[in-house]
């Protein structure tokens, strides 16, 4: 069973069929192209996004439905082909797509969520892509209210 | 910021051989055409904000109160059942 040494999380032993392939990366990161989705007991709804190839790269997430239960990502053409599901809108609750808002916890100053670009992970093809949602009005830093220090 | 009217077919040149075509106008939609060497990244400005967004976001510590948030919404969601 192949395994990573996480930074965050020690020695993560993982099966290749959990892995999601993003094959551009994630923004700034675009040479980092598997990541695993960690859940950790006690820490639900929060789950991390954790780099197959970096060990200490990992991004703290919540699924956008927990922050905003109306909430729904455009998937567009780009976005679609790259997922290998069909381009629409995806609510933030839909079963076959996992919409995931990346979360920036300053040290000072109340943690946000990015609603503008959120990771879809599409579980069928075990693909991930962070879809900008261009035209959009949702924040790139949304406060989330119950996040405070 | 310099503001230039173009129509659909015009174009814009800037140094080191960046040309900016506007190619198409439909609507609210503008179709852009970018001429620019190679070594020369042409970003969405939105991709740009959300690299940032990203280097901020993988650079964020595991809170320690991480759990304890976790918890409190756990509590909220079985108080509204």
């Amino acid at each position: 069973m192949p395994a990573i040494h996480s930074s965050e999380f020690g020695q993560l032993n993982y099966d290749e069929s959990q892995v999601f392939l993003f094959p551009n990366g994630l923004h700034g990161f675009e040479d980092s192209k598997e990541f695993l989705l960690i859940q950790r007991e006690g820490l639900a709804p929060f789950c991390f996004l954790q780099s197959v190839s970096e060990g200490g790269l990992r991004f703290i997430c919540l699924p956008a439905r927990v922050i905003d239960a109306a909430y729904a990502a455009a998937v567009e053409a780009e976005d679609a082909g790259e997922l290998r599901i069909p381009a629409g809108n995806y609510a933030a609750d839909c079963r076959d797509v996992e919409v995931l808002a990346i979360l920036t916890i300053p040290e000072e100053g109340p943690a946000t969520a990015n609603l503008f670009a959120p990771v879809l992970l599409a579980t069928a093809t075990r693909r991930g892509r962070q879809c900008i949602q261009f035209g959009s009005s949702a924040p790139a830093a949304h406060a989330v209210s119950w996040m405070v220090a | 910021m310099l503001v230039i009217r173009r129509r659909a077919g015009e174009a814009i040149v800037l140094p080191d051989g960046i040309e900016i075509h506007v190619l198409d106008i439909s609507g609210s939609r503008v179709k852009l055409g970018v001429v620019a060497p190679a070594q020369i990244p042409v970003l969405r400005k939105e991709a740009v904000e959300a690299r940032q967004q990203n280097l901020a976001a993988a650079a964020s510590p595991l809170p320690d109160t991480l759990s304890a948030w976790a918890q409190a919404y756990r509590e909220e969601m079985a108080a509204r059942r």
